[in-house]
């Protein structure tokens, strides 16, 4: 057996949000973790994430409610944390380019509505108000002013400082190899760097988690989808609210006709999947984003970053003589049953899944985390 | 060290000091691309141009390896600032 160099009452395999979310809220309850990590924090999805916190692409229910309560918690997190993370609520803002999006809107944000989200509708003339840099082919909008944007960095650098004042331990460089086992209990931990003995293991390590399962002979339904991303110089102000397109949701949610654009057959972004337009704290314009299942090749490609760059030059035309300085791709845990996969799997009671957020980790984090710190803590779980 | 060495600038587009990047390093930053997530430096115009050097000068020094056991840092498109215009008239068949 190999040398164990740790004890805790929680450890926590995967050092992104999630991870490091439900370190914080187990830690400030006065409990012992261990966040375990393969690289450095920060460098897996949530290192490579449009920093948008979206509950207007959300149709009521489960995800909906956790973006809202998260976006809440938002509020007094850089107080709460001691830290700017750079929150900024300047809402969000579907576009619609046709007809049949802009009824598909109508039906969707009303149902939003009625759930108590905050949405607006605004037409062609409001639109182009709020957001003059827009393309004149732009029929209508809506827009979310709960929806905020965060810094994932400096969240992450926040969320490691506290784990660290609350007395919690941060092991980088760590790659879980395999674990140690005793009836129906995992007891360690082993990585790169030795043994973590603990009383409750989390695995959060998002698309890689299938791989960790694999090491329990556990399966755990995720599958790596990667989303590419360009990143400009900075800029002057040139929008407000962030932008995102509403054909995935009429896609998605009301099966109705999309319109290819002029991109080719199977483009990444053909169906302005995901697309997404931000601008940061510092300037810099956020493109985005793809959605590929390649396995887990986490590399950006030219056909993926010139399909970006594309559609999203046609949304907003003035981008096409900003600089792209940076472009990065990330791996998100696609899950495979329709939504997040929490709670313990598999035979052993004290290994709890948390993955499966795809692209919302960082917008439903607080609240996720928050509950299974409350499941684990009050012993539910474990 | 003296004073100036600690309000050296090195990485002037993101305008980070010497101190800076060591206290990053102390709080467990093993790499340049650690760094960069945590400080922004190596982020700017330059997109590490200058500072990368000096920044794995520092690294080298702080962890006690040599500059070439380091882990370089992760290299994508583009080498240098690229219109998005330009980067639209890329099409499939060819690599990053």
């Amino acid at each position: 057996m190999a040398k164990t160099v740790d004890e805790c009452q929680v450890a926590i395999i995967g050092g992104g949000i999630i991870g490091c979310f439900i370190g914080y809220y187990l830690s400030a309850r006065g409990m012992d973790v261990v966040v375990i990590e393969k690289a450095d924090l920060c460098s897996g999805a949530t290192g490579a994430n449009d920093a948008c916190l979206m509950a207007q692409s959300k149709k009521p229910g489960p995800k909906l409610d956790m973006a809202v309560e998260s976006a809440h918690m938002f509020e007094t997190l850089a107080d709460e944390l001691d830290y700017d993370i750079e929150y900024v609520r300047k809402g969000s803002m579907i576009i619609q380019e046709t007809e049949e999006e802009a009824q598909a809107m109508r039906e969707f944000c009303t149902a939003q509505k009625d759930a108590g989200l905050p949405v607006e509708f605004l037409d062609q003339r409001e639109t182009h108000r709020a957001q003059p840099c827009l393309s004149d082919h732009i029929i209508g909008s809506t827009v979310c002013p709960l929806d905020g944007e965060v810094n994932p960095f400096a969240l992450l650098v926040a969320l490691d400082r506290a784990i660290r004042r609350y007395g919690g331990r941060i092991m980088t460089n760590a790659p879980v190899v395999g674990f140690e086992v005793a009836g129906n209990r995992v007891t360690e931990v082993a990585t790169d760097r030795g043994n973590v003995r603990a009383d409750v293991v989390v695995c959060a390590a998002g698309a890689y988690a299938p791989l960790i399962g694999n090491m329990l002979r556990i399966e755990i339904p995720i599958r790596p989808r990667r989303g590419q991303i360009l990143i400009t110089e900075p800029i002057a102000p040139l929008i407000g609210a962030y932008v995102m397109s509403a054909k995935a949701i009429a896609a998605k949610h009301r099966a109705v006709a999309v319109h290819e654009n002029n991109s080719g057959k199977d483009d990444p972004m053909q169906f302005g999947l995901g697309m997404i337009i931000s601008q940061t704290v510092n300037g810099n314009m956020v493109l985005g984003v793809t959605h590929e299942f390649v396995g887990y090749d986490a590399g950006t490609s030219i056909r993926g970053l010139g399909s970006i760059a594309r559609y999203t030059s046609t949304i907003i035309p003035a981008l096409k003589g900003v600089n792209v300085i940076r472009t990065l791709a990330g791996l998100r845990p696609f899950s495979e049953v329709g939504g997040p996969v929490i709670g313990p799997i598999g035979e052993y009671a004290n290994f709890i899944v948390v993955t499966g957020h795809e692209g919302d980790g960082v917008a439903v984090a607080p609240s996720t985390a928050k509950g299974v710190a409350d499941k684990i803590a009050s012993g539910a779980w474990g | 060290m003296s004073d100036s060495k600690e309000s050296c600038l090195v990485c002037r587009c993101e305008e980070l000091t010497e101190d800076e990047i060591r206290q990053a390093i102390r709080e467990g930053c093993t790499t340049l691309t650690a760094i960069k997530r945590r400080t922004r430096a190596g982020m700017g115009l330059c997109q590490g141009g200058t500072c990368q050097r000096l920044i794995l000068a520092i690294l080298a020094q702080e962890t006690g390896q040599d500059v070439a056991e380091l882990v370089p840092d992760t290299s994508r498109f583009p080498v240098r600032p690229i219109r998005a215009e330009l980067v639209g008239d890329l099409r499939d068949g060819e690599d990053s």
